[in-house]
C-alpha cells in the first residue's frame, strides 16, 4: 500500500459454486476488475472463501465497483481431498440500468432503491435523485430527505431516478424506500418500504 | 487482499424493516468525519425469531494516515447501526474498535512444506480468511511469491520452481503472515500446509493443535487479541 486509496462505491454480487461431489475441502473465489476490453491484472486481486450454503452449494459475496465500462473477472480455486485445481477465468460485463419512481401526488421527499440480483439476496441500496433538484447526488445509503420545501416547489409528477448494477443479461429485483421528511407537521413524516407485496419489481440488465 | 469481519444484528422488537451498518476506518487516535464520506451496507435478513441479520464486511489491511503520510496496519473501526422501524429510523450509539494484527510464523524444521497459508477467522468460522505465508528470504517481487500462486497458470512449474527456491535455503524455513481483528476478540486459526513437489510426494492438509483435520471446526488455535 504505497499511497492513500480512494474507496469507490461498490455493490454486493453473490457468486456460487456447486461441489461436483463429496470431498471438496475448500473453495475460494479470486476476483478483480478491469476496464472493458482489457486483460485482468491479478496483482491486487481479492480473494474470499466460499461459505457452505447447505448441500453441495457454497457462495460468497464479491464487492464490485458501481461503475460501467467495467469487466469483472473471477475464478474458483478448489481444494479437494487429493488435489487442487483452478477453474477457468470467467469474464462478465458490469452494467447499470436506470430505475425510476413516479410520485404523481408529491407524497415523498426522497426515494431509495433496495436491490439485488434475482434469487441472490444481497441487498444493495441506491438513493435516487429527483428531477429538478440539481444539488442531489445518488448515494449508497438512505438520504435524510428533509427537503420538503424544495420538493414541493417542483411540478408534478415528481420523478426519482437511480441506478442498479450487475452482470449484463441478468435480472435485478428491486423495491422502493419511500421517505417523507421535513413536513410542516412532524407527525406527517414517515417512511415505508414497498416491495410490491414481496414480489418486488424486476429489471433486465 | 482484504480480510473479512462479520457484523450481526438481532431484532429486539417487532416492526423492523431494514438495518444498515455505517462504518469508517481511521488511523489510531483519530475520529471519522461522517459528513466527508463513509461506507454503508444493508444487512442481509436471515429470518428466524428473533430475526437475525448479518453483513460480512470487507476490511482493509491498512489505512492511510494522512497526518504522517504512511499506511498503518493497526487502525480504528467506527460503526453504528441505522434501524428502520415502524415508519421511522433510529441509530444506535457509535462503537469504536481498535483493529490490531497478530503476526504468525511457522517454523518448518525439515523442509517438508512447499506451500502454506493461515486459515483464520474472527470469532468463529463464519467468515474465514485465507492468508498465504511466505518465507522472508524469498524475494517479494519473485515470480514465485506465495501471493502469485493462485493466478499462476502453470501450477506444475510453480511447484517445481518454488520447491527448488526453498530447497536452497538453510533450515528451518520460517513462513510468515498476518491476521487482523478487533482488540479483545478471539481469532480461530489453522494452517493449510502442503508439499506440492515432487509430484509423487504431493500431500496437503489443514493443521490444528491436535494434528491434521478438515478446515474449520474445533481443532484450531485460539488467539486473544
Amino acid at each position: 500500500m504505497g499511497s492513500p486509496s480512494v474507496t469507490a462505491p461498490v455493490f454486493g454480487l453473490r457468486k456460487s459454486w456447486v461441489d461436483p461431489g463429496p470431498g471438496i475441502a475448500m473453495v475460494q473465489v479470486h476476483y478483480t476488475c478491469s476496464p472493458t476490453g482489457t486483460a485482468p491484472d491479478w496483482t491486487d486481486a481479492e480473494q474470499i472463501v466460499l461459505a457452505p450454503q447447505g448441500g453441495l452449494r457454497r457462495s460468497a459475496v464479491l464487492e464490485v465497483p458501481r461503475a460501467t465500462d467495467l469487466c469483472l473477472h473471477h475464478f474458483f480455486f478448489v481444494v479437494g481431498a487429493n488435489d487442487r485445481t483452478a477453474s477457468a477465468v470467467f469474464t462478465e460485463d458490469i452494467v447499470a440500468q436506470e430505475v425510476t419512481y413516479e410520485d404523481p401526488a408529491g407524497a415523498y421527499t426522497s426515494v431509495g432503491l433496495v436491490w439485488s440480483a434475482v434469487n441472490e439476496d444481497v441487498p444493495n441500496y441506491t438513493s435516487t435523485v429527483m428531477d429538478g433538484l440539481p444539488f442531489e447526488t445518488t448515494g449508497t445509503a438512505p438520504e435524510d430527505g428533509t427537503i420538503y420545501e424544495f420538493v414541493r416547489a417542483q411540478p408534478l409528477p415528481h420523478i426519482f431516478r437511480g441506478r442498479v448494477w450487475g452482470v449484463r443479461g441478468t435480472p435485478i429485483r428491486y423495491g422502493y424506500h419511500l421517505i417523507r421528511h421535513g413536513q410542516p407537521d412532524p407527525d406527517d413524516n414517515t417512511e415505508r418500504w414497498d416491495d410490491n407485496a414481496g414480489a418486488g419489481w424486476t429489471v433486465q440488465l | 487482499m482484504s480480510w473479512y469481519y462479520p457484523k450481526g444484528w438481532t431484532d429486539q422488537e417487532d416492526g423492523i424493516d431494514q438495518v444498515l451498518i455505517h462504518y469508517a476506518c481511521t488511523p489510531p487516535g483519530q475520529w471519522p468525519d461522517w459528513s466527508w464520506g463513509h461506507d454503508a451496507r444493508v444487512l442481509q435478513d436471515f429470518g428466524g425469531y428473533p430475526r437475525q441479520r448479518l453483513k460480512v464486511l470487507r476490511m482493509p489491511r491498512a489505512v492511510w494516515d494522512m497526518e504522517n503520510g504512511w499506511p498503518t496496519p493497526e487502525y480504528r473501526f467506527h460503526y453504528y447501526f441505522e434501524v428502520y422501524q415502524h415508519g421511522n429510523r433510529w441509530t444506535t450509539d457509535l462503537f469504536t474498535e481498535d483493529i490490531v494484527y497478530r503476526d504468525l510464523d511457522y517454523a518448518d524444521n525439515n523442509g517438508w512444506v512447499t506451500n502454506i497459508c493461515i486459515y483464520w477467522s474472527v470469532g468463529d468460522w463464519i467468515a474465514p480468511v485465507y492468508s498465504p505465508m511466505e518465507e522472508p528470504r524469498i524475494p517479494a517481487d519473485s515470480e514465485f511469491a506465495a501471493t502469485s500462486y493462485y493466478s499462476y497458470q502453470d501450477k506444475d512449474r510453480f511447484h517445481h520452481e518454488k520447491y527448488h527456491m526453498l530447497y536452497g535455503l538453510d533450515l528451518p524455513h520460517r513462513f510468515h503472515s498476518r491476521m487482523w481483528g478487533p482488540r479483545g476478540a478471539n481469532l480461530v486459526q489453522q494452517y493449510h500446509i502442503g508439499r506440492m513437489y515432487p509430484p509423487e510426494e504431493k500431500s496437503e492438509t489443514w493443521l490444528g493443535p491436535d494434528g491434521p483435520s478438515a478446515p474449520g471446526g474445533d481443532n484450531c488455535w485460539v488467539h486473544h487479541l
